[in-house]
Order: structure tokens, then C-alpha cells, then sequence
């Protein structure tokens, strides 16, 4: 074989390895955002679990909840839904987290507090006051990421004042 | 050019194309633990925000002064600040809630005299994006 016959069949075989090469990119770059669309997207919600509360007085509480993980969103704003108890029972998750449950139709959704932004993963509260002594309020940690996420339902029941006896519920004849 | 180096060529073209192949293989998997963040950023609409200039400067404190021009995704955006003695930023602020574009400020406390300090305003909800990095100098 002659040297330049050798140099045109190397250059060739070169050249069809690139473009083949280059083929092959082009075809999986452009199966990427097929692949993205799969897993991607604001996906991953955060994680919120609501904590027992605390300082509870006759008509002050302290409420609590933790933001476990952020999720796929830069920041997560988080409140608290609560109210009193005794009328019927807690919204479950999923209507709180769809922000189905509203004030009347259960006792954890009476009443939301100021909704506050963190940007990492940490505990947070919101003090509570203007309560009735003696009586059991409900209420649950939400956080919004890429959707409404809500922790458990939890309880405390406020001091009653010195001498303050609880009456007993009569029957309805 | 007989059979016999007609196929050893086909041979080596095609360990060339399977070499290539797996090397595009190999950069495009190593490049997509980056692409969630750009896929979100792809997705959906990020905040937007400018840095003002600060005010009411004195020996220890300032005021930072920023603007959330627009929300980006969603009805809340945290608005907060990056700041301290060098570009690095090792200082931030708590977040505030915005819920609507409009100006908002931070008044820091606890600074040294004479010293010239750098700070930009952060917007974030699903998306994070942050205004020009400016700087402001406490008076003597």
C-alpha cells in the first residue's frame, strides 16, 4: 500500500469515527430533557413534623414544628394551622396538605398563623395568645416547597385559673 | 484492497465508534447530577431582584435597601441579604416573607467604624436569585 493510500484511509477512518462519535452525543443530548422530565421538575417536597407545645399557660402557648429537609426548592415558608378541639376531629394530611380543610369542617383548620420563609432545615414557633383557659386546641406544622406538605396533628390544653373546675357536658335530650 | 484488509479496517472503525460512543455515554452522565437545579430554573419562573444603594450610614450601622421587582413562582418569596467585610459573604440576614413586588430593607447593627463592607439582596422560593453586589463604608 502506498503512503498516501494509507494516510487517505487513516484520515477517513478518523473522520467516520468522529462523526459517528458526534452522532451519538447529539442523539443522547437530545434524550436528556426526555430523561429530565421524568425526575425533574420542582419533585422532592419538604419535610416538616410538628412538635409538642410549650410555656403553656391559661391563655398563652407556644407552638412548634421542625423543617426536616428542604427539598428541591430554594426556600421553604412555613405556619402553623390550629384551633379548638372538641367540635370533631383533626383534618387528615392529605386535606390539609391540599388546603381542602377550612374553619367549620375540622378543628386543626380554624385559624393559620403568619407564614414565615426559612432556608435551611431547623426548628420554628409561633406564640400563641387571647386563649381560652382550660380548653384543648389542636394544631399542625405546614410547610409549602413544591407543594403544601403537613405534619401530625397534635394537642395541648391550656391552665385553667386557680379554682376553675372544667363542667361536665351535658347530654343534648 | 483484498477482504482480508477490507475487514480489519471495518474492525478498527467500529472499536473507534464504540470508543466514542462510550465517552459520550460517560459525559452526558457525568454532567446531569448539575441539571436538576437548571431544570428547575428551565421550569420555573425565578424571582427577580435589585440591589440599592445602602443609606443612613454611621460608624455602626445601615441601612440595606433592596427591590423585589417580580415573584417568580408561586405567592411567597424570602428576601434577604448576603453581606460582610469581602465578596465571600459570610454573613446573612433572617429571611423576610414577600408576598407582592415592592421595596424592602434591613437595618444591620454591630458594624466596625471606617470599614468598607460588601452586600447584595437575595429573593429565593423555588428558584433563588440575587442582585449586583455593592458596597457601602461605615463613616469614622
Amino acid at each position: 500500500m502506498s503512503i498516501q493510500k494509507k494516510y487517505m484511509i487513516s484520515s477517513w477512518k478518523l473522520a467516520s469515527s468522529l462523526i459517528a462519535g458526534l452522532l451519538i452525543v447529539f442523539i443522547l443530548l437530545s434524550l436528556v430533557p426526555i430523561a429530565e422530565s421524568q425526575y425533574g421538575g420542582c419533585t422532592v417536597n419538604p419535610r416538616v413534623e410538628t412538635l409538642d407545645a410549650t410555656n403553656v399557660s391559661t391563655t398563652t402557648a407556644t407552638i412548634n414544628g421542625e423543617l426536616i429537609s428542604r427539598g428541591d426548592v430554594s426556600a421553604v415558608f412555613v405556619s402553623f394551622v390550629w384551633g379548638i378541639g372538641g367540635e370533631g376531629d383533626c383534618c387528615t394530611k392529605t386535606e390539609c396538605e391540599k388546603n381542602s380543610c377550612q374553619p367549620g369542617n375540622c378543628t386543626d383548620c380554624q385559624n393559620a398563623t403568619e407564614t414565615e420563609a426559612m432556608l435551611s432545615a431547623g426548628t420554628f414557633s409561633f406564640d400563641l395568645s387571647g386563649l381560652e383557659p382550660d380548653t384543648t386546641y389542636y394544631f399542625r406544622a405546614k410547610a409549602k416547597g413544591c407543594d403544601s406538605v403537613c405534619g401530625d396533628c397534635l394537642t395541648f390544653t391550656t391552665e385553667a385559673y386557680a379554682g376553675q373546675t372544667r363542667l361536665p357536658v351535658l347530654p343534648v335530650p | 484492497m483484498n477482504a482480508r484488509k477490507l475487514w480489519a479496517i471495518s474492525g478498527r472503525m467500529v472499536a473507534g465508534i464504540l470508543v466514542a460512543g462510550i465517552v459520550a455515554v460517560l459525559l452526558v452522565f457525568a454532567s446531569a447530577p448539575i441539571s436538576k437545579s437548571k431544570v428547575l430554573e428551565a421550569v420555573y419562573l425565578s424571582p427577580k431582584v435589585i440591589t440599592n444603594q445602602a443609606t443612613e450610614i454611621t460608624d455602626s450601622t445601615v441601612t440595606l435597601n433592596g427591590e423585589l421587582e417580580s415573584l417568580g413562582e408561586g405567592e411567597y418569596v424570602a428576601v434577604y441579604w448576603e453581606w460582610g467585610a469581602s465578596e465571600v459573604f459570610d454573613k446573612e440576614t433572617s429571611p423576610q416573607v414577600m408576598t407582592s413586588p415592592g421595596t424592602f430593607s434591613f437595618h444591620l447593627s454591630g458594624l466596625k467604624p471606617a470599614t468598607e463592607y460588601f452586600f447584595r439582596a437575595n429573593a429565593a422560593n423555588i428558584n433563588r436569585a440575587f442582585g449586583e453586589t455593592l458596597t457601602f463604608t461605615t463613616i469614622k
